[in-house]
């Protein structure tokens, strides 16, 4: 397992590697100069240049890239923002604590609906059951976050007042309002994610159940149950962990939309906020750390994965 | 007989494959509910282009934010717009940019996975990991990065998204072209030495072109959840010109005062999606794709 | 079609009757009937082997004993008479408690038929559990001991393994351990040796049936490979295209075959002296399509024997059905030709 772990963190290395390229040279290939840009018509082109050496813009791209890569491992620098001159780092750690509530929130509420869906309607493949599970997950496909998340805003707090329409206090502050925060962003995004869970397990657990290991399970003579669980569930489950892993990009990706709906001060609002202000060096650094996340998240499903079915630890 | 064709250990020729689909059905009842649905929307994105109850512009400071009735079927807006009238003018918008998105993307993904699947080498280790790479990046979050480049607009939104679905499309069809690369037949006729072109034209297009046609599909609902996405976030089409995208944010704004504005918006798109998912299922099950690579995968056991 | 030749099969003590049992498929507009009217009897402690063609009904008759048949699969049709119960109406939950416990399984792939992701020792202890069995102690002991009776050198090591971990031969050996567990009273064993390697089928087989012997188990050893039939069975069943042709004590079967299926199955072995034959006996044509079987005698298009005779209408005409002749009981219109047009039976002796 642990051979495993370190094999599989070696693949992730290079991946990684190749992500701090792709970011950097996004910035490079921004049409136009970004300078001149931010400095507006005020920018005379001595002003320019003198913030683009201020950048470092003014070196070559090699020599660029080297030194944005060791300031980012040396220090954690991620530079400074285009916008307010400030450095970025600091602004994104300050962000990371909500988006984490966020996801973890998110994840639970889409790991509970959609292992519980999916191998229901699986496990009781053309039932009523099914049909109707497999009805609301391609509805649930196919309703966008924000529309979900403003019916949720409409009905959970203008109508029935339960829930605030959005905010967030955190966690430390005072736990059970940031519970209650984090309660109806997280069940939007849930409610977004939750159908693709449902349909991979439902498609796995039915891939299960042509296994011959449980048709000679109703040989043995097994109760119901112990098939169910032992057999189908412990067989379909571990595949979709892998799945998970997979979709957490989607995760992500309607995080973008939730924490806009929600106003939720987490690192896919500082995205936007960088998108709307071309804030280039912001938009870098937090798709360098999205995706940072998403890399590591899915090395964590991977491993998981591993864990659950001893075949895959060879 | 008993099985469908998920059973298959090994991708089946083209000839068979076209039995299969004969002998199913291409119309079965989801494509045609799926079809006649999307259908629908696209049916009253063309009818928007020569008549819509209300000029899509026309503003009635009367009429503002008035609830759905019968002369406004789903309300008005701040000022006064008709919103199915905007929706109608909107749904061009959405649609032209989702499909020429997925259009670029699926060419140039096709193109990609082509060269690394079956050329493979030096080309395919360097693409094939920058394309690991961008999928790490979720496709909105590209795509936003992208249009926070160019400008919000409809084009930035087209080149955004077209860029965002790309990795998919050719990873996916990396995947299709090396697996059938090793299939006897293709062996055979590069053994007989035609060229490459050939080979990819005769042998390898028919496997993938179902694939194809699922994958176009499935980008073809995000595509339009997305560029909605976008413009809901303020980073899509602007207002005052109308898409999906542009209404939903509009909505947003107003949300309290005016609920129907955000949901009868969204409800084109849901519309919309939903007729592109149930079509894609069901093209899903009627070509019944990448089964088979699925099913190989546990088949090693370690029995010596 | 249960005549009086041999007293096991007329005995009161049968421990399995089977009554004109029909398993038939059904997909769209056509009906594969797997199973056609077949009747036989399994006495206790009795090795009954079933030898077949690929396709010919055998292992589908085999699981149909359990009701094991998957849709679109169904009994349409007879009686499974298990120790005085017939088990075609019974209900799911009163069956489950037969399987495993009375009537246990062993098929051809041990590794696939095992719970990928939990570990042998889970594996046999569920099996106990679910039919009762309290105390987990208690369990884990039975299940080594099961273990170490089918040669495991380190029982208690091997209940942690997962079973992809095992050899094949060492898999096959978990699956009958696991069919022994419970003490059951008959095996249905469906190719439990085809998957291993020779030296090792022997050895798997040999720790069956000595299990079986000593406890007095029944077996009904689903095989295409006669020589496992002639070393192991007390009686021998031939089937063909969904019917049984011929059946007997396996000793009268293999010296003096009466149908000429059984006949020619045998002329195509290699003998087990002498020098072998220049060429081996083939069947000229092929096996029937299940979903189409030939009408009469549905051996008659491959019929030596009726060619032999000059082609008699009733090969085609009628199905004959399965009657005692002397040892034997023989589903065929001409019992008697034997000598006639059989070709060169290489086992065959005299009566």
């Amino acid at each position: 397992m642990l051979k495993y772990a370190l094999y599989r963190l070696c693949l992730a290395v290079p991946l990684l590697f190749l992500l701090s390229i792709l970011t950097f040279v996004y910035i490079q290939i921004i049409p136009g100069d970004p300078v001149a840009g931010m400095l507006g018509p005020g920018g005379t082109p001595a002003l320019v240049a003198q913030l683009r050496h201020e950048l470092g813009l003014d070196q070559s791209l090699p020599s660029q890239y080297w030194h944005w890569l060791s300031n980012l491992f040396a220090h954690g620098d991620l530079g400074i923002s285009f916008i307010t001159r400030q450095p970025i780092t600091p602004v994104l750690m300050d962000r990371i604590p909500a988006t984490l509530q966020l996801t973890v929130t998110g994840l639970i509420f889409t790991v509970a609906l959609g292992w519980l869906g999916g191998f229901l309607a699986g496990a009781f493949k053309d039932t009523w059951a099914d049909r109707m599970l497999s009805g609301i997950t391609l509805v649930g496909l196919s309703t966008p976050v924000f529309w979900i998340g403003t019916i949720l805003i409409l009905v959970f707090a203008v109508h029935l007042r339960w829930l605030p329409a959005g905010g967030y206090v955190p966690l430390a502050v005072d736990p059970v309002q940031s519970i209650k925060d984090s309660l109806m962003p997280g069940f939007a995004m849930g409610l977004g994610l939750a159908p693709y869970l449902a349909r991979m397990t439902r498609a796995a657990t039915v891939e299960v159940q042509h296994e011959p290991f449980l048709r000679h399970a109703r040989a043995k003579g097994l109760r119901g149950r112990t098939m169910l669980l032992r057999y189908a569930a412990r067989n379909a489950v571990p595949s979709t962990i892998v799945v998970i892993g997979l979709q957490l990009g989607a995760l992500i990706g309607g995080q973008v939309v939730v924490e806009q709906l929600f106003n939720w001060p987490g690192l896919s609002r500082l995205l936007i906020e960088g998108a709307v202000q071309r804030d280039y060096y912001m938009v870098q650094a937090v798709i360098l750390v999205i995706a940072v996340l998403y890399v590591v998240l899915n090395l964590a499903a991977e491993l998981a994965h591993a864990a659950l079915d001893p075949r895959i630890r060879l | 007989m008993t099985a469908p064709a998920a059973s298959a250990a090994t991708p089946v020729t083209a000839q068979r494959r076209r039995g299969t689909l004969r002998s199913r059905g291409l119309l079965n009842g989801r494509v045609v509910f799926g079809g006649t649905l999307l259908f629908i929307v696209v049916a009253v994105a063309v009818v928007g282009l020569v008549w819509t109850p209300y000029p899509a512009d026309a503003t009635n400071l009367q009429a503002r934010f008035a609830a759905p009735q019968w002369l406004h079927l789903i309300g008005t807006d701040e000022l006064g717009r008709d919103i199915l009238s905007r929706a109608m003018v909107g749904a061009q918008t959405s649609l032209i940019i989702s499909a020429c998105a997925v259009g670029i993307a699926a060419a140039i993904g096709t193109v990609i996975g082509f060269l690394t699947g079956y050329m493979r080498g030096v080309i395919d280790i360097v693409l094939s990991r920058v394309i690991d790479a961008m999928l790490a990046v979720p496709a909105l979050v590209v795509a936003l990065g992208i249009v926070a480049m160019l400008g919000a607009s409809a084009t930035s939104v087209t080149v955004a998204l077209a860029v965002a679905y790309t990795p998919q499309f050719s990873r996916v069809f990396r995947g299709v072209v090396v697996a059938a690369r090793d299939q006897t037949y293709v062996e055979a006729s590069r053994g007989l030495g035609l060229p490459a072109i050939v080979v990819v034209v005769k042998d390898l297009l028919p496997p993938v072109l179902p694939i194809m046609v699922v994958q176009v599909t499935t980008s073809l609902a995000w595509g339009i959840l997305d560029e909605a996405s976008l413009g809901f976030l303020g980073l899509g089409v602007q207002p005052p010109a109308p898409s999906w995208g542009s209404l939903l944010i509009e909505g947003r704004q107003y949300m309290y005062d005016a609920p129907w504005l955000p949901i009868g918006a969204g409800a084109f798109v849901v519309v919309a999606v939903l007729g592109v998912n149930i079509l894609g299922d069901g093209l899903r099950d009627v070509l019944d794709p990448r089964a088979w690579t699925r099913r190989h995968s546990y088949r090693k056991g370690g029995a010596k | 079609m249960t005549g009086a030749t041999t007293t096991k099969r007329e005995t009161p003590e049968a421990l399995l009757t089977v009554r004109n049992l029909s398993v038939h498929f059904r997909t769209g507009d056509t009906t594969v009937r797997a199973v056609d009217d077949v009747s036989l009897s399994i006495g206790r402690g009795e090795i009954v082997g079933l030898v077949g063609e690929s396709g010919c009904g055998k292992s589908t008759l085999g699981m149909s004993l359990l009701r094991l048949i998957e849709a679109p699969g169904e009994i349409v049709g007879g009686e499974v008479i298990f120790d005085g119960r017939d088990l075609v109406p019974l209900p799911e939950k009163e069956l489950r408690r037969i399987r495993g416990r009375d009537i246990s399984l062993v098929v051809q792939n041990a590794l696939a038929v095992m719970n990928p992701v939990t570990r042998v020792g889970e594996q046999l202890t569920e099996v106990l559990r679910d039919h009762g069995q309290a105390g987990r102690a208690d369990r884990l002991v039975r299940a080594r001991d099961v273990l170490a009776s089918v040669g495991f050198p380190r029982p208690a090591h091997s209940l942690h393994s997962y079973p992809h971990q095992l050899s094949g031969g060492m898999q096959q050996r978990v699956s009958i351990a696991q069919s022994l567990l419970l003490g059951p009273r008959l095996i249905i064993a469906d190719e439990p040796t085809t998957a291993l390697d020779v030296t090792v089928q022997a050895q798997v087989l040999q720790l069956l049936t000595s299990a079986c012997r000593t406890q007095g188990t029944s077996v009904l050893l689903i095989t295409h490979d006669l020589g496992v039939v002639a070393e192991t069975c007390d009686r021998v069943m031939v089937m063909y295209a969904g019917r049984v042709v011929e059946s007997g004590p396996v000793r009268q079967i293999f010296t003096s075959p009466r149908h000429p299926y059984t006949v020619a199955l045998l002329a195509a072995l290699l003998p087990l002296r002498g020098a072998p034959p220049p060429v081996l006996q083939a069947l000229p044509g092929q096996t029937p399509q299940p979903n189409e079987w030939p009408s009469g005698c549905r051996f008659n298009p491959r019929c030596p024997r009726r060619a032999a005779l000059g082609d008699p209408a009733i090969c085609e005409a009628e199905e004959p059905a399965l009657r005692d002749v002397g040892a034997h009981a023989i589903a065929c219109h001409f019992p008697g030709e034997d000598a006639v047009g059989t070709g060169r039976g290489s086992v065959r002796v005299d009566d």
